[in-house]
C-alpha cells in the first residue's frame, strides 16, 4: 500500500480542510479529483510531511511522513501545479541539481538528468533558459525533476504534460477528467474533505448495463427478457442493453438467449464514464 | 563528497545561478563605481578619503550590496513558490541554509571586496590597512548576508525594510551615537 489514510482531519483555523478523511492508495496511477476547495492540495502536503494532520492516522511508503519527512520525500517525486522556475536556468542544469540535491553523485546525476529530460521527450531544447521554454516544455521539465531520483511514489498536481508512458506509481492530482480516465487504474473524487468516491477503473465497479450482440434481429431476445423482468435499453437491429446489475439478472438474460435460440456475439457489462462517477460524487446529496 | 556536501553544493549552485541576473550584476557594479569615484574624488581635492571608505563603503556600500542578493536569494524563491524544489527534498534545512549563505557569500563577498580595496588604493592607505578593510567588508557582507537571507524569508518586502534598515539605523542613527564624533 503506497497511501494509507485513517480518519485524517486537518484544519486551517476555522476552515476544515480534511474531515475524516479515510482511503488506501494501492500500486498504479491513482487519480485524485475534486472541485476546488475539496482538500486535494492538502491531502499532498500531509503526505509530502509538510504539515502534520490535527487527527487521525497518515502512512506513506511505510512511515509517517509528518515524523519521518525527510525518509519519505527520499522515496517521493514531486511536481507542483504552478510552473515556476529559474528562468536563467537551464531545464538540463536543473534537472541536474535536483538529482544532486538528492545524494546522486555528479556523473550519476548528469546522466539520470539526460535520460530523464530525453524520456520526458524535452531533447535539445534542455540546454535552454527555462524562462525561453513554452508551458508545455516547462511541464516536461517539472516532470523530469520529479523522476530524476528514481522515487517510489510520484505526486503530480495538477499536470498538463502527456502521462501515458509512467510506468510506476503515481498520485496525480487533476480536473482533466479524459486525461484521468486514459491513465489511471484507480479514482479518488474528494468532496468537503472526504472521499465521495473511490473506483477502480475498468474493473469490478460497472454501470449494472450489460450491452449484447446476436446475429441477425435482438427484437426476441429484448420481448423475452422484458417478460422476465429485465429492463431494456436501445434496441435496435441485432443489438440490445439490458439492465442486469448482478448475477441474477445476467442467469436470467442466459435463459432469455436460451428459450430464444438467439444466437450471442458478444455480451459486455458497461463500465461506467468517468465523468458520470465524477458527477455523481461531487453532486450527490451529503 | 558525502551526500550534505553534494545537496550544500548544488543548493549553492542553485540559489547563485538565480541570483546573477544582469540587473542584479549592474546594480552590484554601480555600487563600487561610486565607492571608488567618490573616494577618489575626496582623495583628489587633497581631503582625508579614508572615512569617506570607512562611512560610505563599511557602514553603507556592505549592507546595501548585500542586502540586493541576500534578500531575494531565498525570498523570491519563496515569493514565487519554486523554493518548493528545495523544500521537498530529503535534506536537513540547515544544509539549504549553508548552501543559500554560501551562493550569498560568492557574489556579496567579491562585490564589496574589489570596491573596497579599490577604494582604499585610491585614498592612499598602505596595503595592510587597505588589506583589513576589505577583510573587515567581506566579514560584515557575510553577517549580513546570514541577517538578510533570514529576514528575505521571514518578512514581505524584505528588500524595502532592509533598506530602511540600512539607510536610517546605519546611517544617521549610528552616526550619531559614535562615540568617536
Amino acid at each position: 500500500m503506497r497511501v494509507r489514510a485513517r480518519d485524517v482531519v486537518k484544519a486551517y483555523g476555522h476552515t476544515i480542510a480534511l474531515d475524516g478523511f479515510t482511503v488506501e492508495v494501492d500500486t498504479g496511477v491513482t487519480g485524485l479529483l475534486g472541485p476546488n476547495g475539496a482538500g486535494k492540495t492538502t491531502l499532498l502536503t500531509l503526505v509530502l510531511g509538510l504539515a502534520r494532520p490535527e487527527a487521525g492516522q497518515l502512512e506513506v511508503l511505510g512511515h509517517d511522513p509528518a515524523s519521518a519527512g525527510p525518509t519519505v520525500r527520499a522515496r517521493l517525486g514531486y511536481s507542483p501545479e504552478r510552473d515556476v522556475l529559474p528562468p536563467h536556468v537551464s531545464a538540463a542544469d536543473f534537472v541536474v541539481h535536483m538529482a544532486r540535491i538528492h545524494g546522486l553523485p555528479v556523473t550519476a546525476a548528469r546522466t539520470r538528468a539526460a535520460d530523464t529530460l530525453r524520456w520526458v521527450g524535452l531533447g535539445e531544447d534542455a540546454r535552454r533558459p527555462l524562462g525561453t521554454l513554452s508551458t508545455g516544455q516547462r511541464q516536461r521539465t517539472l516532470l523530469a525533476q520529479a523522476l530524476v531520483h528514481d522515487p517510489d511514489l510520484v505526486l503530480l498536481d495538477e499536470p498538463t504534460a502527456g502521462l501515458d508512458p509512467l510506468e510506476r506509481d503515481v498520485l496525480v492530482s487533476s480536473h482533466l477528467l479524459p486525461e484521468i480516465e486514459r491513465v489511471a487504474d484507480a479514482v479518488v473524487v474528494l468532496r468537503a474533505g472526504r472521499v465521495a468516491a473511490h473506483h477502480l477503473l475498468g474493473s469490478d465497479q460497472a454501470t449494472g448495463e450489460v450491452r449484447i450482440e446476436v446475429d441477425g434481429d435482438a427484437g426476441g431476445l429484448a420481448a423475452a427478457c422484458t417478460a422476465r423482468g429485465l429492463t431494456v435499453h436501445d434496441q435496435h437491429a441485432g443489438r440490445l442493453r439490458v439492465h442486469a446489475p448482478d448475477d441474477r439478472a445476467l442467469d436470467t438474460l442466459r435463459d432469455a438467449a436460451v428459450a430464444t435460440g438467439a444466437s450471442l456475439r458478444r455480451v459486455q457489462r458497461e463500465a461506467p464514464a468517468l465523468a458520470d462517477l465524477y458527477h455523481a460524487a461531487t453532486l450527490g446529496g451529503p | 563528497m558525502s551526500g550534505g556536501v553534494r545537496a550544500i553544493a548544488a543548493v549553492w549552485w542553485l540559489v547563485g545561478r538565480t541570483q546573477l541576473s544582469r540587473a542584479r550584476l549592474v546594480a552590484l557594479a554601480a555600487g563600487g563605481v561610486v565607492l571608488v569615484a567618490l573616494t577618489w574624488a575626496v582623495a583628489a581635492s587633497g581631503g582625508d578619503a579614508e572615512p569617506v571608505l570607512n562611512r560610505v563603503g563599511v557602514d553603507l556600500l556592505v549592507p546595501l550590496l548585500t542586502l540586493v542578493v541576500a534578500a531575494s536569494a531565498l525570498g523570491d524563491l519563496d515569493a514565487d513558490g519554486s523554493l518548493v524544489y528545495l523544500w521537498l527534498r530529503p535534506v536537513p534545512r540547515w544544509q539549504l541554509a549553508v548552501g543559500a549563505l554560501g551562493a550569498v557569500g560568492t557574489i556579496a563577498v567579491p562585490a564589496v571586496m574589489v570596491p573596497i580595496a579599490l577604494a582604499a588604493l585610491v585614498a592612499g592607505l598602505g596595503a595592510v590597512s587597505g588589506a583589513v578593510t576589505a577583510a573587515t567588508g567581506a566579514a560584515t557582507a557575510l553577517a549580513y548576508g546570514a541577517v538578510f537571507l533570514a529576514a528575505g524569508l521571514w518578512l514581505e518586502r524584505a528588500l524595502l525594510w532592509g533598506l530602511l534598515y540600512v539607510l536610517v539605523w546605519e546611517g544617521p542613527v549610528s552616526a550619531a551615537s559614535d562615540p568617536r564624533r
